[in-house]
């Protein structure tokens, strides 16, 4: 194991998405991210409703090793199973605690004092520790307990009615925006920055990240903005303050029914290249060469260019308009990330084996370095290293880990 | 000077102007000094017009100041300095050798900078590149916006309906996750040059970024199975299955794993009728989206208002958040307790206006909620003088 992250040892005790895709990126660079958990209380997401492969014999509602989210979120890691229910559970946490440098968890705001690891006990085991906790609203005090999504969090903390297009009303399930970027990030960088500065005072800490006020900080200046304009902000649809015209438009139907292509027109020498492009006189009308001028019609613009895009290929659109210093891009779907957006492919996914002999894809890490490389390894099966990390990390032999196993303290 | 960040004494070099002004924002509350390096005419974001304000700024000259530049520029020392120019080159080069990290949009690729060199090994410097598509591949040199980066990203996929226009999500939804993952980047170089690694230029394309949002979807097992893409929801008279409209506004309840609870308080509000029989016949996924069991959650949540359903659910362990606008998150009592909101000040505004405050909580070192932004080159005698340079220095 090699990277920047090298000789961090991050215990990642939380679930589903936000926590474990924090620890994820940590662990992608070296990180030795140990995933603790139990059998007898699993990660919701290692036997998702909907697992990797659709065929797999048995039960896969049942199957944790085949959870597509857990997968993508738990890669780079190793999984040590450990029984917390159990005084002998909670004693091999608190041995791996002393070892490490970071904690993480993301269940109920009080989930830490239940295992009797609050914050101070922490820091009587380890005074260095980071301990990161990403309750959805607050660690302490009476919304401590309180549950919710990435969906829930875009929804409460404004994001959903600013998305989406006037008519549209309040948009439904979106996938879950919060758990792949104000959640996860928010995590990881105040982890990085807490590491820094451990690194000059030798100090450890401790981290909240409630969801809903870390989602809240996406909003932008909207909030702002709501402070001073006549109305609340509102969906608005493509309608850009900068870039007219600013929109989707129609392209020739891939079968879905759903082809489009993004256009954004910044500069009025972009509107000069697309009318160029375009060929169609209409366009030339000369009050329409400054921004101004097009902001005033946008709505007559927009049918003349629905009309023209509709016989085009949005990618061979996109390509033709970028050709000429047009910004533009097609409405991809993650297929034609994977099979036909050469920025993306393989440059991007990896490809992992399982355990049943087939191959799937996860998400490289986002970030590329030119000094290190991510090392995206397979998400570990339910208490794959177990016995190495308790060999390799607390140093004990294999009749104690044995013995340990036999009264059910590592299920 | 606010003391004791986590980031005190990392030093960040501002150059950005579009993508992932978020990144640079996100480390100053850290406690990073971040220097914002901004042409003689100001920083492209001092003047952004608003999306909802039709005045974009409230004075002009060097106070001038969007809503853009309040949000993403507050606690910021400015450098007046026409990177452009040829005599402001030495000056440039000494506020990178300065640098810890370097936030840049390609100018200094533009300008012809090496930007490895610029992260050589005994720099312990972290060059962070966000742009849309990445430094290299076959569309690095595309031009995009936040729109764009949307559309490309494949995040649109997701949200709204069949054949129906796709529509922005967010203020600016990819610049921001690009801005998360710039701060992260640059900071996990930094950490791994000061242990023993080199620096390190980080490429962040926003569309590599953005595309997290599809996580493992990549598996045609799963996308294919997943209602929620785009292409396969069709417009329905109504709501959509999983927003309630409650007394006033609309709400998001899930049931996930939670039906039995869930059946229980139906019943206690005499909407259960029938449901338990529904349930053994059906299974718990095709009890979940059955009519009649939405019917009776729909009549519930009618019922109340979001402040009071979202009690009443989350007191017995049931999922749900209201759905809220700009104004309830500025008037949400929780976050004001929590003190989750900074008064920002700055020349014209009619009054002091609210911002997010930290989105993180650290013990040891509070996030740094910044107040007012710089005037334009305020700070560039003080940097200047720091560096050892003359105070003009080709500054403008």
């Amino acid at each position: 194991m090699t990277g920047p992250l090298e000789g961090i040892r991050v215990l990642d005790l939380s679930w589903i998405i936000a926590g474990p895709l924090a620890a994820r990126l940590l662990g992608d660079y070296g990180a030795d991210v140990i995933k603790v958990e139990s059998r007898n209380r699993m990660d919701t997401g290692r036997a998702n409703r909907i697992p990797l492969f659709g065929d797999l014999p048995g039960d896969a509602n049942t199957n944790p090793d085949t959870g597509g989210y857990f997968h993508d979120a738990n890669a780079s890691k190793r999984s040590c199973t450990l029984n917390l229910a159990t005084e002998e559970g909670r004693a091999l946490l608190r041995d791996l605690v002393r070892v490490s440098d970071v904690t993480i968890c993301n269940l109920s705001g009080d989930q830490y004092e239940r295992w009797g690891i609050g914050y101070e006990d922490m820091r009587a085991l380890n005074p260095g520790i980071i301990m990161v906790n990403m309750p959805t609203m607050e660690s302490a005090g009476p919304r401590s307990n309180w549950r919710g999504f990435g969906d829930m969090f875009v929804g409460i903390s404004g994001l959903k009615s600013i998305s989406g297009n006037p008519e549209d009303g309040p948009l439904p399930f979106g996938h879950q925006y919060a758990d792949f970027s104000s959640n996860p990030f928010h995590g990881a960088v105040a982890i990085m920055a807490a590491l820094l500065h451990r690194d000059r005072t030798g100090e450890g800490q401790f981290i909240e990240i409630g969801q809903y006020e870390s989602t809240v900080a996406m909003l932008g200046p909207t909030l702002l903005e709501a402070q001073l304009a006549d109305e609340v902000p509102r969906q608005i649809g493509n309608r850009d303050a900068e870039a007219v015209p600013h929109n989707f438009y129609p392209c020739s139907d891939d079968g879905t029914r759903d082809a489009w292509c993004a256009i954004a027109i910044f500069e009025d020498a972009q509107w000069a290249a697309l009318v160029d492009l375009a060929n169609i006189e209409e366009l030339r009308d000369a009050r329409w060469q400054t921004s101004d001028g097009r902001r005033a019609d946008e709505a007559a613009i927009d049918a003349i260019l629905d009309r023209w895009t509709t016989g085009w290929d949005a990618l061979e659109l996109a390509e033709a308009l970028q050709a000429r210093g047009v910004p533009a891009g097609p409405y991809q779907k993650v297929p034609d990330l994977v099979h036909r957006d050469p920025s993306m492919g393989d440059r991007y996914y990896k490809t992992i084996d399982h355990p049943s002999g087939r191959e799937f894809l996860v998400h490289g890490n986002p970030l590329q370095m030119h000094a290190y490389e991510a090392d995206v390894r397979r998400a570990p099966l339910i208490g794959e290293h177990t016995f190495e990390v308790l060999t390799d990390v607390l140093q004990m032999d294999p009749d104690a880990i044995a013995d340990l196993a036999a009264r059910g303290a590592l299920d | 000077m606010l003391a004791h960040g986590a980031l005190e004494g990392v030093r960040v070099l501002n150059l950005l102007d579009g993508l992932g002004a978020y990144g640079a924002r996100l480390l100053r509350g850290l406690g990073a000094d971040v220097v914002l390096v901004e042409p003689p005419r100001g920083a492209v974001y001092r003047g952004r017009p608003s999306r909802y304000v039709a005045e974009a700024i409230f004075v002009e000259g060097d106070e001038a100041a969007s809503l853009y530049f309040l949000h993403y520029c507050s606690g910021m020392r400015s450098v007046a300095l026409d990177i452009e120019s040829t005599e402001a080159r030495p000056t440039l080069e000494r506020l990178i050798e300065a640098s810890d990290i370097v936030l840049d949009n390609g100018h200094l690729a533009r300008l012809g900078f090496d930007l490895d060199a610029l992260a050589s090994a005994g720099s312990g410097r972290a060059i962070v590149s966000i742009t849309p598509f990445g430094l290299d591949g076959p569309r690095s040199h595309w031009l995009g916006s936040d729109l764009v980066c949307q559309s490309i990203s494949g995040m649109l996929s997701y949200f709204g309906y069949r054949g129906e226009r796709p529509a922005r999500f967010g203020q600016e939804a990819a610049s921001e996750m690009s801005g998360l993952a710039a701060a992260l980047g640059g900071l996990i170089a930094v950490y791994g040059a000061r242990h023993g690694g080199t620096g390190s230029v980080v490429d962040i394309a926003a569309q590599r970024v953005t595309a997290l949002v599809s996580f493992q979807m990549a598996n045609p097992s799963l996308y294919h199975q997943f209602g929620f893409v785009r292409h396969r929801r069709e417009r329905a008279p109504g709501p959509p299955p999983d927003l309630h409209e409650t007394k006033d506004g609309f709400f998001t309840w899930s049931t996930w794993r939670k039906v039995p609870e869930t059946l229980a308080i139906l019943e206690e509000h005499g909407l259960g009728e029938g449901l338990r029989e529904l349930e053994a016949e059906l299974g718990i996924s095709a009890f979940m989206t059955d009519d009649r069991a939405m019917a009776a959650a729909r009549a519930f949540a009618a019922r109340f208002t979001n402040a009071e359903l979202v009690e009443l659910l989350q007191s017995r362990g049931l999922m749900g958040l209201p759905v809220q606008d700009a104004s309830q998150v500025l008037a949400d009592p929780f976050l004001e307790r929590r003190a989750s909101f900074v008064e920002i000040e700055a020349p014209g505004l009619p009054a002091p206006l609210l911002d997010a405050g930290g989105p993180v909580r650290l013990s040891g070192t509070p996030y740094q909620a910044s107040s007012r932004p710089p005037l334009l080159g305020e700070h560039t005698a003080e940097v200047l003088a720091e560096l050892g340079l003359p105070s003009k220095g080709g500054a403008a």
